[in-house]
């Protein structure tokens, strides 16, 4: 049997059947054939002849064999029909036609015809095929049709030039669609593009890869979090903008709130994608406008990020095992003085301040070594953090059923010179069942993980910049801690403070449907979500310097534990029919959910000696603390109807009623909605004569999402228990000013997009446009401390809008024999500008944001340089009042934050061998180090660029003259300095986040079905002129992002 | 779209009671918790404990013997100032922005707050004994006064509020000195008459009337309303609750019947925060006596030996305040000691000064200085050198504890003096700025104080 196959080039969803007829009789006929996906032979497809129970599997090499009863058929001339299903790839239905003179001779057919099926389109026919050939170049299509075919295809459906895009199912949440028809803004990320990265979060694969997603990794310090910005920031609060998190259908709480993290994570957040290992992620969506976010109402606000992890492919059994090493450092460095420079500085700093004998307690002066010099980047930051990974799964599946278990673990070390640790585990389980009348269909995705992380309290990396370049050695020469005679405060006195983290994360997730009428089926989707969180925070005495006198009576244990238990039931009911040329698709839904939250942590001080400091019920004095038991409930009801009109015409409404126990009873329910619009104008008869264009739509949407992220309780007017004892009675203390009026924060989200596909799609071009505006904004408002608190939660009347325009750009740029060439380009623009707020001027906003600009916006003095009379700062004077001072003189309006981003990646296959690369670009401006410098010339290292500083024969300095700290008037000079247009710059970068390079090997001979070796490179490159460590950051002072070097392979039996 | 309809209406009926929470396990409805002693007593405990944990009166490094202490000449530091934090208050370069100036300010206004929430509920209360009523809100007013009357001095022009209204707590406006000091003495009037004069726990960790009359005595005082002050001083002197304390190795020891108020540590055997905060050995890495302190002592001043240690390390020698001296586990005998009677008997000396009663003021001053090991004055000098002796007395006395040289020095007018100790004094240091958060947060509040 010979098989041939079109090359048809799609991204990864296209799939082709080659069919062959071998064996006619009148009572049964046999059909073989051989179902392939791109130029690979396709497993697990189950084959079935429509309205009869023959049903078969395609082998491992894609081949099928089907007994078709024909006798039956001749009575009422039915055409067969095959049914090709496979979990990855839309169902396809093959009318055959058979030969008439073979059916009736019923002599055995003993010719054979191989004729082309393309799925991305619905038809083929034998003609066509050739067509193909010729057009598509390298496409080994050429049908090898025997003379004596007696089967072939019925093609009811003229249009030749669609493929690619519109078999591309998309993940919406409550339901699915095909991206040909979709009327909202959904973004995707499928498996092939993040797979075998050496990363421990799919956020990190993810950066530059969707338009309208600012994504910025907190650190480089293992097991923290992400700042995700969908279409830009919606609400004031930094957790109000978190969007929706959705594993296999059940909604995730979105951070851990670490109570002892924040010295080492920033923000203390732990991002909840933590949990899945990103080798298990099937596709990654993201929802971004009305359209496809109103139907999760009061959580959508911020965009939903649905994560589907992989599913069992019916098909052989398939043993995947996959190992991968990776080594990381810090990417960027900054180039700081030497000890010469260093002294020099710090001498002129005294000099400058009129301080004649420097005072015993400038150590790097009178204590240490002058000549000494050690680059203690390298020695606190500088170490190779290695990372293993190793993953295992097992997957297949008969007719009815299907599988995958997959276990993975991950080990990573930190760049830090201590042995610490951050290790994962993974169990995902994925079952499938369904019933022989196909009309019951469950399936169950379970995820366990345990993930747990072991570093020290402090980043140190602010420390490797400032610590002077002569400071004395960390150990002595016994290995111990030094502290040089009690002058150094020895940075990796720290390690021996610990903070531990554990997650244990259980997700099961389980969807049941049943067909009850051919137009009708019955869902159920529930899921049970379980964290358990444990984090401890080890000081040891031995973290101080032994002379300040502390004993093990002074070690401090804490310990935090924050369990959630969540459960969730959607019942829904789905309808479709079609009639002529209307097709309706109606899906109603209820939500209940229901999360409880668990907190308590213990402190322990003082312990009989510190091998005892892990058991609290050592500890000499214990404070436990409240334990908070939060319950958040939350009701819904949601529909979706969609209509289409000739497959051209296509109206999206969806809608939500909800329900949450956050807000008080006469606040609790809000109604969201939105509605969505579609037109394929490229399938209209008058646009057919363009014959360059072959995919054109024209979609909009308008609607309204909420946000309700704003803790639980806030409503009530309560006191709270504290830690706080006092004379044996535990104190109540007043939980927070309350305001019961406050309610749900309103999104509404505008968008229109045009998306066309050139050269029978080879080019794809989709470019939107958005407009969104937060009303209602839920806040904590920021009060004079006069009030008692920091905030109240209320809504506060202003309005945020969000625009921007999202271009992506896909074209297969070659397809020669067999190489590929594909690239894709993403470049999102947004703009977010505060509209309104009344009463700005009079409300504690008033010097923070300014109507018309960006909520990024920063207040900051013009630096006007440095007086080269007096070597001194000179800064605008705006309210002229002869002395700089805030409000009146931070006038100057910044606006930080990002302009412009976006992506570019390109693939490349030659046989066996594939590459990539990603480059992903940010245009922003941002703090710089002048932000966080301390003033030039105290005990504290500087970048060499502050060698340029002002002295009587540098007169044109950039920097103020040196002062070692002393002259109260350089340090309020400095510190306008730090909050001045100084301290802001440009910090874009362009960054080469991903390459990789696949090879595979040729070991099919041998019984392995694929032994993959792939090299992979992260973050490896960056251009950027910022001036600091690195530009990609969200506070500053933590542990850049690494650059890592991977290697890996993987093997498929 | 019926059906949309139908099981939107259906959900919206059945869900009302789905989404209805438990209340948390852990807070109580603010009205609830003023319907119960024992819960009243609750919110209490938590407005002492942090009195103790972050006030100004706290031992720790937010309080006012600390803070004021390095601001003034009683204590130094080793550290390099620049972070706009505690050790530029030190060098006396403190700039608006200053983290301790916010903070002491916010921690002030928060305890203030709950004092304020705890006279409301109080007050609302339908259930409590009359008795209760008056106790619980004498001490809560008290404490609410205390904090005014220090923030006053250490800010100068201060908002004050009572009431837990956050829309008018938030676009306070100052008052001045006089306007607010007059509230205070209202307040502080109000609170003597609701207070009890007993103790209600042996140990003197709360405050009664005569806390209440020896505050109020030294609003009088800053008022120079001498034969005011003179009176309510008399009432707590005479009072038999109280009698002097002539062992020097006692003055901190918790059961000495010289205490007035002290603030007990959190758990049992947990130090003092002062024990720990000026606790060093070999050389300081925080805090440590200034020199010029140590050095006003004459060599056979008992407390030379009994309130201060010398640490030699490394051929230097530095000092430390030891007046508490049980550390972390260890500490069964002392409290935080908030006013003993040393201090009425050098106000009351004070008092008499200022009305040229200098003969009847000197034993007053001598208790102190001979319990100390020293001769008694003549009681024949003059009022200015009585004075000069009563500020040498008072500043060898309650050095590190809550600001009195500051005050002291402030209320005297002779702040200036600090300049040939501290170099970088200027004249209007006497007051530290306002918070810049505040300024911004509530415009009310500008102009910002004179030379920041």
């Amino acid at each position: 049997m010979k098989k041939s196959y079109i090359n048809i080039g799609g991204i990864g969803l296209t799939l082709m059947l080659t069919v062959v007829c071998t064996h006619v009789n009148a009572q049964t006929q046999v059909i073989s054939g051989t179902v392939t996906a791109g130029n690979k032979p396709l497993s697990g497809v189950i084959v079935s002849e429509k309205n009869s129970n023959q049903t078969t599997l395609t082998n491992y090499k894609g081949v099928f064999m089907l007994t078709l009863k024909m006798s039956d058929r001749s009575k009422n001339k039915q055409k067969p029909v095959l049914l090709f299903k496979h979990p990855q790839y839309k169902e396809r239905t093959i009318p055959v036609i058979l030969n008439k003179k073979d059916n009736d001779t019923g002599s055995e057919g003993i010719g054979q015809m191989v004729f082309d099926v393309d799925l991305l389109r619905d038809d083929v026919d034998g003609d066509r095929g050739g067509k193909y050939a010729d057009s598509d170049a390298g496409a080994n299509a050429n049908a090898n049709a025997n003379a004596n075919a007696n089967a072939g295809i019925d093609g009811n459906n003229q249009d030749t030039k669609i493929k690619g895009i519109e078999e591309v199912i998309i993940n919406a949440g409550y339901y699915k669609v095909k991206d040909k028809e979709r009327t909202g803004s959904i973004a995707k990320v499928s498996a092939k593009d993040i797979k075998n990265q050496p990363v421990t979060n799919v956020l990190s694969a993810a950066q530059g890869r969707m338009a309208g997603v600012s994504i910025t990794q907190n650190s480089g310090v293992p097991g923290g979090g992400f700042d995700i910005q969908i279409r830009g920031k919606n609400s004031l609060r930094r957790e109000g903008n978190e969007p929706l998190y959705i594993i296999d259908g059940v909604p995730l709480s979105a951070e851990t709130p670490s109570l002892y993290a924040v010295t080492i994570l920033p923000s203390a957040s732990i991002n909840p994608l933590n949990a899945i290992n990103p080798n298990d992620i099937e596709s990654f969506e993201i929802l971004k406008d009305a359209d496809a976010t109103a139907i999760y109402g009061s959580r959508g606000a911020n965009g939903v990020v649905i994560v589907t992890t992989k599913k069992g492919r019916k098909g052989r059994t398939e043993l995947k095992l996959n190992t991968a090493y990776s080594l990381s450092r810090v990417a960027n460095h900054m180039e700081m003085m030497n000890t010469e420079q260093y002294l020099n500085m710090r001498r002129q700093g005294y000099a400058n301040d009129g301080v004649t004998t420097i005072p015993a307690s400038a150590y790097d002066l009178k204590a240490w070594d002058q000549n000494r010099y050690t680059d203690w980047q390298k020695t606190l930051i500088g170490n190779t953090a290695d990372a293993s990974g190793v993953q295992l799964s097992l997957s297949g599946g008969a007719e009815n059923s299907s599988y995958l278990i997959s276990y993975g673990h991950q080990e990573q070390s930190t760049v830090f010179p201590a042995d610490f640790k951050y290790k994962t585990n993974n169990l995902t389980g994925n079952f499938t069942f369904r019933s022989p009348d196909k009309k019951l269909e469950a399936n169950m995705n379970n995820t366990f993980s345990f993930q747990k992380n072991n570093v020290q309290n402090d980043d140190i990396t602010k420390k490797s910049l400032q610590l002077s370049p002569n400071a004395p050695a960390l150990y002595d020469s016994n290995g111990n801690l030094n502290w040089e005679n009690n002058t150094f405060t020895n940075p990796v006195a720290s390690f021996n403070s610990l903070y531990l983290n554990s997650t244990t994360f259980i997700n099961s997730g389980t969807n049941i449907s049943y067909r009850l009428f051919p137009f009708l089926s019955l869902k159920l989707n529930g899921g049970v979500t379980y964290q358990d969180f444990e984090e401890r925070s080890l000081k040891p005495h031995t973290m101080y310097n032994p002379a300040s006198g502390l004993t093990s009576a002074n070690s401090i244990s804490s310990l935090n534990r924050q369990t959630v238990f969540s459960y969730l039931l959607e019942p829904q009911i789905n309808a479709d029919f079609k009639w002529k040329d209307h097709y309706f698709d109606v899906l109603v839904g209820t939500t209940l959910q229901q999360t409880e939250t668990k907190q308590g942590s213990i402190q322990g001080v003082g312990f009989e000696s510190n091998a005892l400091i892990q058991n609290l019920g050592a500890a000499k004095t214990k404070t436990v603390s409240d334990q908070v038991v939060n319950q958040y409930y939350y009701t819904a009801a949601f529909a979706r109807f969609n209509y289409q009109f000739k497959k051209r015409y296509i109206l999206n409404l969806t809608g939500r009623r909800d329900g949450s126990s956050r807000f008080s009873p006469e606040n609790r329910f809000g109604n969201f909605g939105a509605l969505g619009a579609a037109w394929i104008f490229s399938d209209e008869s008058w646009m057919k004569k363009l014959s360059c264009l072959s995919f054109g739509k024209l979609r909009g949407s308008i609607g309204t999402t909420g946000n309700d992220k704003i803790g639980d309780y806030q409503y009530l007017n309560t006191y709270s228990v504290t830690t706080n004892i006092y004379n044996g009675i535990t104190g109540l203390s007043p939980s927070r000013l309350y305001n019961r009026d406050f309610s749900w924060e309103k999104t509404t989200k505008k968008e229109i997009a045009l998306e066309l596909g050139f050269l029978k799609n080879r080019l794809n071009l989709s470019t939107a446009y958005y407009s969104n505006t937060s009303s209602n904004q839920l806040v904590g408002i920021p009060l004079p401390a006069t009030t008692g608190f920091p905030t109240i939660q209320s809504n506060l009347p202003a309005k945020v809008r969000n625009t921007g325009w999202e271009f992506d750009l896909s074209a297969q740029i070659l397809r020669a024999g067999e190489l590929r060439l594909e690239s894709s380009f993403n470049l999102s623009i947004p703009q977010n500008t505060l509209l309104e707020f009344p009463n700005l001027e009079g409300s504690t906003y008033a010097n923070q944001y300014v109507i018309g600009y960006p909520m990024t916006l920063v207040k900051v003095y013009q630096f006007e340089g440095v007086n080269p009379q007096t070597g001194l700062y000179s800064f605008t004077d705006f309210n002229g009042d002869g002395k700089i001072s805030s409000p009146d003189d931070n006038k100057v309006v910044e606006k930080i934050g990002v302009e412009f981003f976006g992506g570019w990646t390109a693939t490349m296959k030659y046989k066996r061998w594939s590459a990539s690369f990603l480059f992903q670009f940010v245009k922003q401006r941002n703090w710089n180090y002048n932000k966080s410098m301390l003033i030039p010339g105290m005990m504290s290292n500087q970048p060499v660029e502050v060698l340029n500083a002002w002295s009587p024969s540098n007169t044109g300095g950039t920097y103020m003259q040196y002062s070692a700290g002393t002259d109260a008037q350089k340090n309020a000079l400095h510190s306008y300095f730090q909050n001045s247009t100084a301290a802001i710059s440009d910090a874009s970068f362009i960054r080469l986040k991903n390459i990789q390079i696949n090879y595979s090997i040729p070991v099919q001979k041998i019984g392995i079905k694929e032994a993959m070796i792939y090299v992979q490179g992260q973050n490896l490159l960056t251009l950027t002129h910022y001036f600091g460590i690195d530009p990609e950051f969200t506070v500053v002072g933590y542990l850049p992002p690494l650059k890592t070097y991977s290697l890996g392979f993987q093997l498929t039996f | 779209m019926i059906i949309i309809a139908v099981s939107a209406a259906l959900t919206s009926v059945s869900c009302e009671q789905w989404i209805e929470t438990d209340f948390p396990s852990n807070q109580l409805p603010t009205e609830l918790v003023f319907e119960d002693e024992q819960t009243a007593e609750a919110a209490l405990a938590g407005l002492y404990a942090n009195l103790w944990n972050n006030s100004l009166i706290s031992g720790g490094s937010d309080g006012m013997g600390l803070l004021l202490g390095l601001y003034t000449d009683d204590t130094a530091s080793v550290s390099a100032p620049g972070s706009n934090s505690i050790i530029d208050l030190y060098y006396n370069q403190q700039i608006t922005s200053n983290l301790i100036v916010s903070n002491v300010w916010t921690n002030a206004y928060q305890h203030i707050y709950a004092a304020n929430s705890i006279i409301e509920g109080v007050r609302n209360s339908k259930t409590l004994s009359q008795s209760a009523r008056n106790r619980i809100t004498g001490e809560a007013l008290l404490i609410r006064s205390l904090l005014y009357f220090f923030l006053q001095q250490i800010y100068g022009d201060i908002p004050y509020t009572d009431t837990t209204d956050y829309q008018i707590n938030s676009k306070l406006s100052k008052l001045s000195a006089d306007d607010l000091l007059s509230r205070i003495d209202a307040d502080l009037e109000q609170a003597v008459n609701l207070l009890p004069s007993a103790y209600r726990n042996t140990e003197r960790i709360y405050v009664n009337k005569n806390v209440a009359n020896l505050l109020w005595a030294k609003l009088k005082i800053l008022r120079k309303q001498w034969t005011e002050a003179e009176n309510l001083l008399k009432l707590v002197l005479q009072s038999s609750d109280y009698t002097f304390q002539n062992d020097i190795t006692k003055v901190f020891q918790k059961t000495g019947t010289h205490i007035i108020w002290q603030l007990k540590p959190k758990n049992s055997g947990d130090a003092t925060k002062e024990a720990a905060l000026y606790n060093f050995s070999g050389i300081p890495t925080t805090y440590m006596l200034n020199v010029d302190l140590v050095n006003s002592f004459s060599a056979n001043d008992l407390r030379k030996q009994n309130y201060i240690a010398a640490v030699t390390s490394q051929g230097q020698t530095n000092y430390r305040s030891v007046k508490y001296k049980n550390l972390a586990g260890a500490n069964t005998s002392e409290d935080s000691v908030i006013f003993r009677l040393e201090e009425v008997y050098l106000l009351y000396a004070e008092v008499l000064i200022q009305q040229n009663k200098v003969a009847e003021a000197i034993p007053f001053i001598n208790k102190t200085r001979q319990r100390a090991g020293l001769s008694a004055l003549s009681t024949g000098m003059n009022a200015a050198s009585a004075k000069e002796e009563l500020k040498q007395e008072k500043r060898k006395e309650f050095f590190s504890e809550h600001g009195t040289r500051f005050f002291d020095l402030k209320r005297w007018g002779q702040l200036d003096q600090l300049t040939s100790v501290k170099t970088n004094w200027k004249p209007y240091h006497g007051q530290w700025p306002l918070p810049q958060k505040e300024l911004l947060l509530n415009p009310n509040l500008n102009p910002q104080n004179e030379g920041y």
